[in-house]
């Protein structure tokens, strides 16, 4: 191009490289620069409430990041300079602003006002700033830009810690961000990832229409996101990721994340879109594999009920693929039960679902590593596999090889104690003294009249067990307490789906009980039954067919006892009327001992005694 | 009998009720012909003539009797306590019956 002027080749490359120059006399040389091109950026804050300009000046073989001098501003405003413009740059320093080197334009000659770009100047350290993103130009000879300069290391102070990717890129090398850092405040990012936990492609229908989707779980040293992929992209990305290996992502939209769909620890999570890209990245030395953190099974009943959690233990015992009719959608859904124990001395029950259930093979006692199990309080306390929780067998890791030793050694023998309790609430419901009331109070406080459930303790005397329903036959799978319908010859259990020659009896008892300060109806199923009759229903039920007298007298033998209640108040709506009902959580027999010691201390400590 | 007021009593307190009836917790460490030594609930120990040399088939017992002396009582009749009797709970009972606050109750 005729009556352009020669640009100061080469510079660009030496002001990168300034730390191995003598400085000064590379800042008091006054280049001959094209201003490729300018974006306005707003202020800073912190007392900066000017416009700045952001160009990228070009030495026609690289170009560099920079910003005009606010008393510059005033040539961009008025058209002095605009894109392609070449100047003189009188004067200039650099500065390393977040980890890069940024050129400061303090003054400058115009010398062309407008130009066709010169040359083809590339990248140096491309790394397309969040927001500020220039298209950079494909160097022809990506040896020069990634040999002359070497990209300073970041100075990761405030900022997320970048990596570069030199590889085999042409085109700009990505800016590798930790999982941590992403936000929908930030849309320019691309994330090195395991993809892990990949979902099945799942379907649905609803009154919008149906859909499909699947989800993956994407893991980096700084933490984990979920990816769900919808409808469209689900043929485009579902036969791409593979479980296991890993992917350089970007372009995905961040949400915050739907907690009741996942449990992955992210406030965040991942919509893979049409425009999402997903590229295989072979170098993985830096994402690390599953992370663990377990917890022994006897610790579990300190895990909230819903919670997740990681266990690792032997298979101890298998069961058979079973079926369970969902209530919710009419499916028929495999299930699995695996008891699974470990050195703590405690068992504990995994069920597993779907696929995962029907492809376990009941391999001789298999280590297991599970992560995210959901607990629950399913007789105490059991786990159970959700879409977000992985299982790995025999898995290669120190803890795995621990138990292995110890079960082939002893553990095999061992008996192992259940988190199993006949109580229908297992873990968190006690006596508690302090949530004590006494029958009259519980009235007038109207306990359970709100809609929520509300608990309460109390210590009194049975007076009256209604005689004519103590009992209802019930389905004799272990488990299960659903009422069975009889149907000729067999008792029929809708839940279970299966039928029996004999129903099992369990308790249901509406009994009225009194202490100091009143009366109120309770009503308690089969553990409490057992307690206050000393058998069990079968039994009763056998007695009250055989020897009417006989059944009399157990009946009366439990009037009179008083016991500790911990009850749940509810309403509860019967035809149309609406009433409290008061349900035994847990009945527990009083201990003389404690009652005593707690009476003395009352009446010689407590304030009452004053 | 029904009116007769029987208040209970460890060792400490036998003194007080010298010649009345009184009840008292203890534990039977030695019988033998219609004697037995028992340990009362706050761990003295006292003698205690049996009638009729009835015998004592249980560790722990309620004795009603008239105190004799300071250590000695003499059994009218005795209540059969479990084995799993907390002699400290007992002797709180026997504090409390004897606090001041709670006079008007008994």
């Amino acid at each position: 191009m005729a009556g352009l002027p020669q640009l100061t080749a080469g510079i660009c490359a030496r002001l990168a490289n300034s730390e191995n120059e003598d400085s000064e006399e590379l800042f008091n040389s006054q280049p001959t620069l094209q201003l490729l091109s300018f974006k306005k950026v707003p202020p800073t804050g912190g007392g900066n409430n000017v416009d700045r300009y952001r160009v990228i000046v070009s030495d026609g073989e690289h170009f560099l990041q920079s910003m005009l001098a606010t008393q510059l501003n005033h040539l961009v405003e008025e058209d002095a300079i605009s894109k392609g413009a070449v100047a003189v740059i009188e004067k200039f320093t650099c500065n390393i602003v977040q980890g890069k080197r940024l050129l400061i334009i303090l003054a400058l000659r115009v010398l062309v006002k407008t130009a066709e770009k010169i040359g083809s100047p590339g990248s140096l350290q491309g790394r397309p700033e969040g927001g500020a993103s220039t298209p950079a130009a494909v160097t022809p000879g990506p040896s020069t830009s990634t040999n002359a300069t070497p990209a300073p290391p970041p100075v990761a102070a405030a900022q997320p810690a970048r990596q570069q990717t030199q590889a085999n890129r042409n085109a700009r090398a990505p800016a590798v961000y930790p999982i941590e850092s992403l936000s929908p405040y930030q849309n320019n990012w691309t994330i090195k990832a395991r993809a892990m936990n990949k979902s099945d492609i799942r379907t649905w229908v609803n009154q919008r229409g149906e859909g499909k989707l699947f989800s993956v779980t994407l893991m980096d040293e700084s933490g984990e996101i979920r990816a769900t992929a919808f409808n469209a992209a689900v043929d485009l990305f579902y036969d791409k990721i593979q479980e296991g290996k890993v992917y350089l992502v970007s372009k995905a939209k961040v949400n915050l994340a739907k907690k009741k769909f996942s449990n992955v620890n992210n406030e965040y999570e991942l919509t893979f879109e049409r425009n999402t890209e997903v590229e295989e990245c072979l170098d993985v030395t830096d994402v690390p594999t599953v992370k663990f953190n377990f917890v022994q099974i006897s610790a579990l009943q300190d895990v909230a009920k819903d919670a997740t959690c990681d266990i690792i233990g032997v298979v101890k015992e298998v069961g058979e693929l079973s079926t369970i009719t969902s209530k919710a959608t009419s499916k028929v859904i495999p299930k699995r039960e695996l008891t699974v124990v470990d050195r703590s001395g405690y068992s504990v029950r995994v069920t597993l679902w779907g696929k995962q259930a029907e492809q376990f093979e009941a391999t001789d006692q298999p280590v297991i590593a599970f992560k995210g199990a959901k607990v629950g309080d399913f007789q105490g306390r059991s786990l159970s596999m959700m879409s977000s929780s992985s299982m790995h067998v025999n898995p290669d890791i120190p803890e795995a090889h621990a138990l292995r030793g110890w079960f082939d050694a002893a553990g095999a023998e061992q008996t192992f104690q259940a988190h199993t309790s006949t109580f229908t609430g297992g873990g968190g419901i006690t006596f508690d003294r302090a949530e004590v009331r006494n029958l009259n109070e519980v009235k007038t406080a109207e306990f359970g009249m709100s809609d929520k459930p509300e608990y309460f303790c109390a210590q009194a005397t049975i007076m009256h067990i209604k005689n004519d329903n103590i009992s209802y036959p019930a389905c004799p799978t272990q488990g299960c307490g659903k009422k069975v319908v009889e149907l000729g010859d067999s008792w029929r259990c809708e839940k279970c789906d299966k039928s029996y020659p004999k129903p099992q009896h369990r308790y249901m008892v509406s009994m009225a009980v009194s202490d100091y300060s009143g009366q109120a109806w309770l009503s308690g199923f089969n553990d409490v039954g057992q307690t206050i009759f000393g058998m069990s229903a079968d039994e009763l039920v056998d007695i009250r067919e055989r020897d009417d007298t006989q059944y009399n007298q157990v009946i009366e033998r439990a009037i009179g006892n008083t016991y500790n209640f911990a009850c749940r108040a509810k309403q509860d709506s019967y035809n149309e009327t609406t009433r409290v009902r008061y349900a035994i959580n847990r009945i527990i027999p009083l201990n003389y001992r404690e009652e005593a010691k707690y009476l003395a201390n009352i009446l010689t400590h407590s304030d009452w005694a004053r | 009998m029904a009116d007769q007021r029987t208040p209970r009593v460890n060792k400490a307190l036998m003194a007080k009720f010298r010649g009345q009836t009184v009840r008292v917790v203890a534990k039977l460490i030695t019988l033998n012909d219609g004697r037995a030594i028992v340990e009362t609930s706050d761990g003295g120990e006292i003698e205690v003539s049996l009638p009729r040399n009835e015998d004592l088939d249980c560790q722990y017992l309620e004795i009603i009797g008239k105190v004799e002396d300071e250590r000695t009582l003499k059994m009218l009749g005795h209540v059969k306590f479990s084995d799993n009797t907390d002699m400290k709970i007992w002797d709180q009972v026997v504090q409390i019956w004897h606090d001041a606050k709670f006079a008007h109750m008994f």
